[in-house]
């Protein structure tokens, strides 16, 4: 009986388009009419003739470009060289406009770049080979990126961006859309995988895997990233830059740091990670009001870096190496105000580990968890004898088992404030 | 008024394709990388399934039942397998299964004696991307999909072009099968997948997938079967069919979950470290809603309803949440409602409980929390339970804390409504 073979292809995506090294989106399809001509099938392969590729005016080139995307990101009516966010001009008081037309509706859809950059496999690289060349760069209203796969590129895989302006400084107009998205966006091999740098912008399905520097990159605020994989980086394997941004669904391992939060009220959940060199997850001496929820970290040498107040971690696993340490309250205002609860710590395989090691002083916190370890292990440190962690007004409770010794537990200084409450296995110290 | 009519497409989309089997091939030009896709239509197998391939079913990846390599450059550790197949893509297609049309009404297939005939897709390998799947009146799985069994370590030098990326599936659809859409593929994203009608079970993740927007309804079994480690899903909407979902692997994450009428338990958790946050489950169950039989359950911020039901004299009570398992639970923020249903139970300890935090309100019933099952103290070591009732009538459970008629470990700190409860 034969075999029907299904081998038409109807979709370009297929093709390979060599030699084609760089496209300007711009912002006019037919060099009159609104609306950017989209990409969509096409495989890029720059650095065949690399020669060909202009230079953007910018540090280093990008294999796609829309139109004057290196201009000013000043908003218009300050720079009016700068490229419009809407497509009427600001409306009085504000002075008109001179300024770029708007970019409307780059698409990039179905396509893929194969940088031949010269990057190796091993995910310890350090060095720049050859220049630096960038995937998309897109400055636009409507951007979206929907089925893009970079491979071995010496720059960033992606980057979109919309223009400033004001949100609501002119009345909406047909092509008008200040929501960009990337979806099913991955990159192997490159120096930093996709920049999410767009304000109120969505991602989902963004992955990594190798990178030098990030993975995924949430640069704009207020950035909505679900579904994402990262994996064998040098650096971050996700990256969030700017506040307000929320990270859903994430797999992180093999990097240096996992998720390295540098901002205010980023809100994360349901992640994985594992084989972190570093921490598997990091916040900055300024990250306040960080949410971490629902995750399990394989904790290689630190599992969660807190370096700031008021944030919660609710409802997670982490799985310690030996030494490693679960969770480090770092010192100053980096024990203030937390809320960790519904968090188990299983040390069974690190003896020598710690679950919570408190630099201190602990105050205004919630820590409720349970403690999984062998005799040796520690459980929260709070000081030793005369060296005390503890501030105030704190409410600790630990259920720990497994054969760690109860003195270890908790270490405790001599003594404490009154209006901490700290009881272990049911017994108030 | 004159309409003006315009042709969507220049071609039928929905012509029927017949053959004894479609193969999607390893080559889209049967020599380069990628492999090839299956475009718009309706596929439709002439019955003789297996000719093809070994396998049987109506659409099958090429080299599907064989040994395969995960990377394009080939495997060290499997230097005999098969070249990889790499980003086969399916987009708008419906695959309708051999004699479907006899076979209409899916209650054809609760009948245990309905053979396993044939799948309706399979597909083994890398980065495959799924969009837009409709399967109808599959006598076997409506969409089989596997990743190569290798790792990381198994590739034969650096990367090639089209390593490294991932399955994706959006939009599946599968209506009267025997089982629904099996995923053997470990960091693939699924997002709004539906199966109505289905014997086995309508979705089975293996390990490390991202689920979102599921809808099931309508199985003789199980909803959704969670079999490996480390999966998040979120949005899930298992409802009417014997079990809701069934989670047997470890360390996965579920948030937002709906589910009711499942006719023997709403969620299984059989695997250990499991979390759910956010969850509506208004049903009831003699079986229990929640039946937890793996160490390590965390439920937070939801609520069992086992108000659905009739309060029948004659039936077993209804029970929220039932512990099997006593290790290590954290209960936090959970409501059990039994408004006007005297006989049902908020939460049943069948097993010994050792380091669990249980913080629950309970609303009306027989019995709140129940620690004394079967008349044996369940309660162990180093346990904080919490347990809150409103005060209003028929608000108030007539057992709130059914506490053990023995003492208990000092450990354990036990209060009612703020009150603290003392061992006998």
């Amino acid at each position: 009986m034969p075999q029907t073979f299904i081998r038409t292809n109807p979709n370009p995506t297929r093709r390979i388009s060599k030699y084609v090294d760089q496209e300007v989106m711009y912002r006019h399809h037919n060099g009159v009419d609104r609306g950017v001509s989209p990409i969509h099938g096409k495989a890029f392969f720059p650095t065949e003739n690399t020669p060909n590729i202009v230079w953007d005016g910018t540090a280093s080139p990008h294999i796609i470009m829309t139109e004057d995307a290196y201009k000013s990101a000043s908003e218009p009516r300050l720079d009016p060289d700068a490229v419009s966010l809407w497509q009427s001009r600001d409306l009085p008081p504000y002075p008109p406009n001179n300024g770029g037309e708007a970019i409307e509706w780059p698409w990039i859809r179905d396509s893929r770049i194969n940088g031949l950059g010269g990057l190796d496999d091993d995910y310890t690289q350090n060095n720049t080979p050859g220049p630096t060349v960038n995937g998309p760069r897109m400055k636009g209203t409507n951007c979206r990126i929907e089925g893009l796969h970079v491979f071995d590129l010496t720059g960033y895989s992606s980057s979109t961006t919309r223009p400033s302006g004001l949100q609501h400084g002119v009345a909406h107009e047909e092509w008008d859309n200040g929501y960009n998205t990337v979806l099913r966006a991955s990159a192997t091999n490159v120096i930093t995988g996709h920049r999410l740098s767009t304000t109120d912008s969505v991602g989902q399905i963004v992955d990594c895997n190798g990178s030098r520097d990030v993975g995924v990159v949430m640069s704009g605020s207020s950035v909505d990233l679900i579904k994402s994989i990262s994996r064998r980086s040098n650096g971050s394997g996700i990256q969030i830059e700017q506040g307000g941004c929320r990270l859903a669904h994430a797999t992180v391992d093999d990097c240096d740091i996992g998720v390295n939060i540098l901002t205010i009220k980023a809100h994360v959940s349901q992640i994985n990670t594992s084989r972190c060199r570093t921490t598997d997850v990091y916040t900055s001496s300024s990250s306040s009001g960080v949410r971490i929820t629902l995750f399990n970290l394989q904790a290689m040498t630190e599992g969660i870096s807190v370096g700031y107040q008021f944030c919660t971690f609710l409802c997670g696993n982490i799985i310690l190496d030996d030494g490693a340490t679960g969770m480090t309250l770092r010192g100053g205002n980096a024990a203030n105000g937390h809320d960790i609860r519904g968090l188990t710590f299983d040390l069974t395989n690190s003896p020598s580990g710690t679950a919570i090691n408190v630099i201190g002083p602990l105050k205004n916190s919630v820590i409720d968890v349970e403690i999984i370890g062998p005799s040796g292990a520690v459980g929260i440190y709070l000081g030793n004898g005369g060296t005390s962690k503890i501030g105030n007004r704190n409410r600790i409770n630990v259920r720990a088992h497994g054969g760690i010794d109860l003195d270890d537990a908790i270490q405790l200084p001599d003594s404490w404030d009154s209006s901490n409450v700290i009881v272990l296995n049911g017994v108030t110290k | 008024m004159t309409q003006s009519y315009i042709a969507t497409r220049e071609r039928n989309l929905w012509d029927r394709r017949t053959a004894a089997q479609f193969v999607i091939p390893r080559y889209y030009n049967g020599v380069d990388y990628p492999s090839g896709n299956l475009f718009t239509g309706t596929y439709v197998s002439d019955g003789n399934t297996g000719a093809a391939t070994p396998t049987t079913a109506i659409v099958a990846t090429e080299d599907y039942d064989q040994d395969i390599t995960l990377w394009q450059g080939g495997s060290q550790t499997n230097p005999g397998w098969q070249p990889a197949l790499i980003w086969p893509e399916v987009h708008d297609v419906k695959i309708v299964g051999v004699n479907a049309p006899m076979q209409e009404k899916f209650i054809t297939y609760y009948n245990p004696d309905v053979p396993y005939d044939h799948d309706g897709i399979v597909m083994k390998g890398s980065g495959m991307y799924v969009d837009n799947l409709y399967v109808y009146g599959i006598q076997g799985t409506g969409g089989r999909f596997v990743s190569p069994d290798e790792t990381d370590d198994d590739r034969d030098g650096d990367a090639m072009e089209f390593d490294g990326r991932r399955s994706v599936f959006t939009k599946l659809n599968g209506i009267n099968v025997l089982q629904g859409f099996d995923f053997d593929t470990p960091g693939a994203a699924i997002d709004m997948i539906y199966v109505a009608g289905f014997r086995e079970y309508a979705v089975r993740i293996s390990g490390g997938v991202q689920l979102t927007n599921l809808h099931t309804w309508g199985g003789q079994k199980i909803g959704l079967e969670v079999t490996g480690d480390y999966n998040h899903c979120t949005h899930l909407y298992p409802e009417n069919s014997g079990t809701g979902m069934k989670i047997s692997g470890d360390y996965n994450t579920f948030s937002k979950i709906y589910s009711l009428s499942n006719w023997t338990n709403c969620v299984v958790i059989e695997g250990d470290w499991n979390s759910i946050l956010d969850f509506e489950l208004p049903s009831g169950s003699s079986a229990g809603s929640i039946l937890i039989s793996g160490v390590g359950a965390k439920l937070i911020n939801g609520a069992v309803n086992v108000t659905d039901t009739p309060d029948d004299p004659y039936e077993v009570p209804d029970v929220g949440i039932i512990l099997d398992e006593g290790e290590s639970h954290y209960i936090q923020g959970v409501t059990l409602g039994m408004y006007q249903r005297t006989k049902a139970i908020g939460m049943e300890a069948r097993d010994t409980l050792n380091s669990c935090v249980i913080d629950i309100i309970v609303v009306g019933g027989d019995v709140g929390l129940d620690l004394n099952y079967g008349n044996i103290n369940r309660l162990g070591v180093n346990n904080r339970i919490h347990v809150r009732h409103p005060s209003s009538a028929g608000q108030v459970p007539a057992t709130p804390i059914n506490l053990p008629t023995t003492s208990w470990h000092s450990s354990n700190e036990i209060y009612l409504n703020g009150t603290p409860q003392v061992s006998p």
